[in-house]
């Protein structure tokens, strides 16, 4: 009966019913649609933080250069994410072309194969992040075929190459076939081979076809041109640009890369911050304004629900009387009334909802329209100059496009698949591994001296046991950011210009002076035929290159270094690997990534 | 028999100023086919009094005997739905309703098991509302149609007693005496006990007998 007569007077809702259901539907428009524009402003905002690319990029002025070793000490800073320096080789090139020079020819598996190699070739880059360099994150340049450099490669445990369309489509080169990179070492061509992971071309309609070049990972570069870049006192780079985690680290970074060694007044630092802070500003007000308004509404609203329900149910005091008088229990009076008012409100509630969701939209969208496609087209975004400096990382800005809505957000920006770095916290010691081979002790360089011409058959067993049985003996070189934290003893005072070594005191080296360190040097050839280019290895079985280094001290065994491993500043370890070394999948460049915990006290 | 007694009924409540005896030992007798009047000034007891009649309170002190049961034997929504009717100066229909509904209304609540529509319909009819107008909302109706839809709706549910408090406080001087004929010809032809409470000597003079309310004391007029 309660059900029926209160749907019964639904039907034939008085004004002032009706009035006070439109009150609720209304308040509860306001109130979902805040709800969303503010949550929906909260998401905006964090997908923006989290898709947005935030470069600091440290740039050299006129006539200075950047030391690579300051670089790499800006990368422990914990908000970096990735960073990328591009280092063109200028001797490295892939052999291709119709002038081909005929190679001595090798035997392999008792057959003997021709080697070709061709004097037009295909320039080299080494990056450490393909995706940041300027033709993949403008969108000039995009992966036609395969992928870009992979984490592997990166970490210099694959020795890999992305290679223009224009070389692949003259050499029918394919992912997955190997090519040949060729660079000059002393007083002759290297050939090292690595596989083809990708093929890139250009949207562009290109006349210079030459100023697209291969790409190969800055950690295999670091090794393979060793001699190349130990030519050169310090080994510098034009710019690098570094990922990083948020907008407020940026500040923070600038002060690390200073305390560092970066010298700002030779370095200029810029940050592509500015479309951010237009965009997260005017969500930002957006944000607060929503707030605002849900705050208000909810307050002031429930508030007038709350007095015009009570209004609404002494107004009909007569009514309730009316009914008990006609022997209809008063709770039940009182249900009725609560009955018709729940409908109304749970349906105001209902369509107040859908209705909020919609209105949020139209906000949003309005939003969209104007606000933030003014943010986007904002001057200060547009006026951004096309400087020098700044042009590498502005399509980063420019290209950032955003809407949003109650059921989620669009950012619109360009697609990079950057190469994350594990970069040392805090307690974390090692920075990287190098396999080195031990070539020779003093002692035996001295037997190399004095039998370096005319060899007996005695002393050819020497030699050859310096030289090729010793040489399977492997050492990792451990590069590390503070030789303080091991327990060292036997330090030796040594000039700075050295690189000192630091051996296991149970080591049969630890009475030493110096080492001879090398890696093991292999040339490799190429050989090109009429369908494209195939890798065959010769092993040239020659003398290592190798270097003399002083043994400065010795380390107590932990259970991160012991035996084989030496150690070496960090400093000192750019040196080492910039005079040898030549990449080979078996004794590869092993980046920043694995880390020696520090031993717990 | 009487149907209704009233025996030493008292009745008090308290305000900020203080208690307010509003009945004290009232004793009255009422009986089928007579027409009653209670007067009295404002604030002497008489809604009390009409009040506890109907059920809707219960005497601090006293009994109320219905055809000599003593009322507290009875459910008091039950019995105002079977056994009272009552009529107020404000009519009280429900504005939402049509006229035929709001008498239909009280025959729902007394679960009425004929058809409802037809004993509404018959009660318009008996007091003046003509059929075309059985399907108007009662706000449409002037002020003695509403008064006369209110006593059909009294007695639709065939109540022995018809409790009207001030029937024609809102109502001019014509329509009153045609409610009031209602009234008296309810007791008079149909066998109900009329208690009328009213300031209208008019009214009062249509009665049979006229009981009068002193400061919570019920005098019997004559």
């Amino acid at each position: 009966m309660i059900i029926k007569y209160a749907f019964r007077n639904l039907r034939r809702l008085p004004w002032r019913t009706l009035l006070y259901g439109f009150m609720v539907f209304f308040i509860i428009v306001s109130i979902t649609a805040s709800l969303f524009v503010w949550s929906a402003t909260a998401k905006a905002k964090e997908g923006l933080h989290e898709n947005y690319i935030f470069v600091a990029s440290l740039v050299k002025r006129e006539n200075t250069e950047i030391p690579l070793s300051e670089i790499f000490k800006c990368l422990d800073h914990e908000s970096v994410k990735a960073f990328n320096v591009s280092m063109s080789e200028a001797e490295g090139m892939i052999p291709s072309g119709d002038a081909m020079l005929r190679m001595p020819s090798i035997e392999i598996k008792g057959e003997k194969k021709d080697v070709w190699v061709d004097e037009f070739g295909c320039n080299l880059l080494a990056v450490e992040n393909l995706a940041l360099t300027y033709p993949f994150f403008s969108g000039e340049c995009t992966i036609r075929e395969g992928t870009g450099l992979t984490k592997e490669g990166y970490n210099g445990l694959i020795s890999e190459i992305v290679i223009p369309w224009w070389l692949a489509d003259r050499y029918d080169i394919h992912v997955g076939d190997t090519v040949n990179r060729r660079y000059h070492r002393s007083t002759e061509n290297m050939y090292l081979p690595c596989t083809v992971v990708g093929i890139y071309e250009s949207r562009e309609n290109v006349t210079d076809i030459r100023s697209y070049p291969a790409y190969i990972p800055l950690a295999v570069a670091e090794v393979d041109y060793g001699s190349f870049l130990s030519r050169m006192e310090i080994p510098t780079v034009e710019r690098a640009d570094f990922v990083l985690s948020s907008r407020d680290a940026f500040d923070d970074f600038v002060a690390h890369a200073n305390e560092n060694g970066i010298d700002f007044k030779k370095t200029n630092i810029v940050f592509n911050n500015s479309t951010y802070d237009v965009l997260a500003s005017a969500l930002d007000n957006i944000h607060t304004i929503a707030f605002l308004v849900f705050m208000l509404v909810l307050f002031i609203g429930i508030g007038l629900i709350v007095f015009v329900t009570v209004y609404l149910w002494k107004s009909r005091k007569d009514e309730q009387n009316l009914l008990t008088s006609l022997g209809m229990k008063k709770i039940k009076v009182n249900l009725m009334i609560a009955t018709e008012l729940c409908v109304i409100v749970i349906f105001s509630v209902i369509l107040g909802f859908f209705g909020g969701r919609t209105a949020a939209d139209g906000i949003c969208q309005t939003v969209n329209d104007t606000v933030l496609a003014r943010a986007n087209a904002s001057e200060k975004i547009q006026n951004m100059q096309s400087t020098e400096d700044f042009e590498i990382t502005m399509p980063l800005e420019k290209n950032i496009k955003m809407d949003f809505s109650s059921k989620g957000y669009r950012i619109l920006t360009t697609d990079v698949e950057m190469n994350e770095l594990y970069t040392l916290k805090e307690n974390e010691i090692g920075v990287s591994r190098h396999t080195l081979y031990i070539m020779m002790t003093d002692s035996e360089a001295d037997i190399y001296m004095k039998y370096g011409k005319v060899l007996s058959e005695e002393e050819q067993k020497m030699y050859d046991y310096i030289f090729y049985e010793r040489e399977l003996l492997a050492f990792d070189v451990i590069g590390v950011s503070d030789l303080s934290l091991f327990e060292l003893n036997t330090i030796r005072e040594y000039p700075y210009e050295i690189v000192g070594l630091y051996v296991s005191e149970n080591s049969p080296y630890a009475n030493e002076e110096a080492i001879y360190l090398s890696s093991r040097n292999r040339n490799e050839y190429v050989q090109i035929n009429n369908t494209g280019m195939n890798a065959v290895l010769a092993p040239n079985k020659r003398p290592p290159a190798m270097s003399r280094y002083e043994i400065v001290g010795t380390y107590k065994d932990n259970e991160y270094c012991s035996g084989n491993d030496i150690l070496v500043s960090l400093e000192n370890y750019h040196k080492l690997y910039s005079h040898l070394s030549v990449t080979e999948e078996e004794e590869c460049f092993k980046r920043i990534h694995e880390i020696n915990l520090k031993e717990a006290e | 028999m009487s149907i209704l007694e009233l025996r030493g009924l008292s009745y008090d409540y308290k305000t900020k100023a203080g208690a307010v005896h509003a009945l004290k030992e009232a004793t009255a007798t009422f009986e089928k086919g007579v027409v009653y009047a209670i007067v009295g000034r404002s604030g002497s007891g008489k809604s009390t009094l009409m009040s506890l009649m109907a059920g809707l309170d219960v005497p601090k002190q006293g009994d109320i005997f219905y055809q000599s049961e003593d009322l507290r034997s009875f459910d008091r929504d039950r019995f105002r739905r079977e056994h009272i009717g009552m009529i107020f100066q404000s009519y009280y229909l429900l504005p939402q309703l049509t006229a035929v509904e709001n008498v239909e209304l009280s025959l729902e609540l007394a679960k009425y098991r004929g058809n409802k529509r037809k004993r509404a319909e018959e009660m318009l009819t008996l007091v003046g509302i003509k059929k075309e107008q059985f399907k108007k909302r009662s706000t449409q109706f002037s002020g003695g149609e509403q008064q006369r839809i209110a006593v059909a709706r009294a007695i639709a549910t065939d109540p022995d007693i018809i409790l009207a408090d001030e029937p024609t406080g809102n109502l001019d001087n014509e329509n009153s005496m045609n409610v009031v004929k209602i009234l008296v010809d309810l007791a008079h032809q149909y066998g109900k006990c009329v208690i009328i409470i009213t300031h209208a000597a008019e009214v009062a003079e249509r009665a049979d007998i006229v009981l009068k309310m002193d400061d919570g004391i019920l005098l019997t007029k004559g």
